[in-house]
């Protein structure tokens, strides 16, 4: 749980400081881990605050954290070799 | 093996994905919504977290504190260190350039005032050991005016070979190192003249009767080419009970790093004994000779005047 806190406040820097491809790498590798709920309320609020609906990238962190989490929970189950009892 | 598919992701229930992707995809639709509809106030709340985060990056690249100062400074540095690590990379690399246009152009003057007859220059395109037979292959061919049996040359005057085929745009030099070949040499010091045989690799034998002297470093000529220097005598091998001694040959630069060559203009022309001893004679005394800098032209004309042997090897030739 600990972990997760610490990668979350993680992902928020990066989604702030760095560029946009990294974020969506590691958005893609925390979906793989975790079910990645809190990336979305951060995309939504980096969407929010900095996001220019005139120029049509108002919605790309919220649409990029849902497609890849989606496929990062799709293709979960591929890297458990072993089914944790 | 039950027991080990029991235990694979084969035994993963998809329905549980799916269910985990539907529940998901609506949060993702309810976050869609609540951005589409409530963005205003969402900035307002987001700018509430995000502010102090910018304020603390805004602190340490603007604030003169003195941890900022100090993380700043550190950062310059490492920045200065490394664009000055480039710009010594690339000086270097200008350096290097520089020495190898300046080698090749001394190469090159040397290749082309040194004869009184022209020259043409060749490039090396491959050289023993890389070539059968001990061969060289050159980048110019009959269409730059190589001519069969044209004597080649490394640098002013060693005479390294001649021109065996020639095609349209290359030639085949057999090199008078190469095995099986032969050729009438004279041996300055000794003054003997003698015959040479092609080692192979760049080495050349040449047989003396015993009782001749033959001292290593002497330089050996070939009488039937104009300033045709063979190379220096570096191995004497001398056993008395043998009718000759041996005395072995070699290149001043190795095979391997000659680049450039020049090809005379004519063909090797069957040299008289009288012509061949002509030759000696200007060849050795062609040796006397070396090149005066250009900067130092007032007083070599001023020697030139008095002294034969203060001028220029170009200008005493012609």
């Amino acid at each position: 749980m600990n972990i997760r806190i610490v990668c979350s406040i993680g992902m928020m820097l990066i989604g702030l400081f760095l560029p946009y491809w990294v974020f969506a790498i590691l958005a893609l590798v925390y979906a793989c881990i975790w079910t990645p709920y809190e990336l979305v309320i951060l995309a939504v609020c980096i969407d929010a605050e900095f996001g220019r609906p005139e120029l049509g990238i108002a919605y790309m962190y919220t649409l990029t954290v849902g497609i890849l989490s989606i496929l990062g929970i799709y293709i979960k189950p591929l890297f458990k070799f072993y089914k944790s009892v | 093996m039950k027991n080990f598919l029991l235990k694979t992701k084969g035994n993963y229930s998809h329905s549980d994905r799916n269910t985990a992707i539907r529940k998901f995809a609506v949060v993702v639709a309810v976050a869609f919504l609540i951005l589409y509809g409530g963005r205003g106030v969402l900035a307002h709340v987001s700018a509430f977290f995000t502010l102090p985060i910018y304020s603390i990056k805004h602190y340490f690249e603007e604030s003169s504190g003195t941890i900022p100062v100090f993380y700043r400074s550190r950062i310059d540095l490492e920045n200065e260190i490394k664009s000055l690590q480039q710009e010594v990379a690339e000086q270097q690399g200008h350096a290097a350039t520089l020495a190898y246009v300046m080698e090749e152009n001394s190469e090159l003057r040397g290749m082309l005032s040194a004869s009184t007859s022209p020259r043409i220059l060749a490039g090396v395109v491959s050289q023993p050991p890389h070539t059968p037979y001990d061969t060289m292959i050159i980048d110019r061919g009959s269409l730059h005016g190589i001519q069969k049996d044209a004597p080649v040359f490394f640098g002013s005057d060693q005479a390294i070979g001649y021109v065996q085929n020639v095609f349209d745009t290359k030639a085949q030099v057999t090199l008078f190192s190469s095995s099986g070949v032969k050729s009438s040499v004279y041996i300055l010091g000794s003054n003997i003249f003698t015959t040479a045989y092609g080692e192979g690799g760049g080495v050349i034998r040449l047989s003396v009767p015993q009782g001749i002297n033959i001292k290593k470093d002497s330089v050996v000529i070939l009488p039937s080419l104009e300033r045709g220097v063979l190379g220096t005598i570096d191995v004497i091998q001398s056993i008395a009970t043998e009718p000759e001694q041996h005395a072995y040959v070699t290149l001043r630069s190795s095979l391997q790093s000659i680049r450039l060559v020049s090809v005379g203009s004519a063909p090797i022309m069957k040299t008289s004994f009288s012509e061949a001893k002509a030759r000696v004679v200007e060849t050795e005394s062609s040796l006397l000779l070396f090149d005066v800098p250009q900067n130092y032209s007032s007083s070599s004309s001023t020697a030139e005047s008095s002294t034969p042997h203060g001028t220029t090897s170009t200008s005493s030739l012609q």
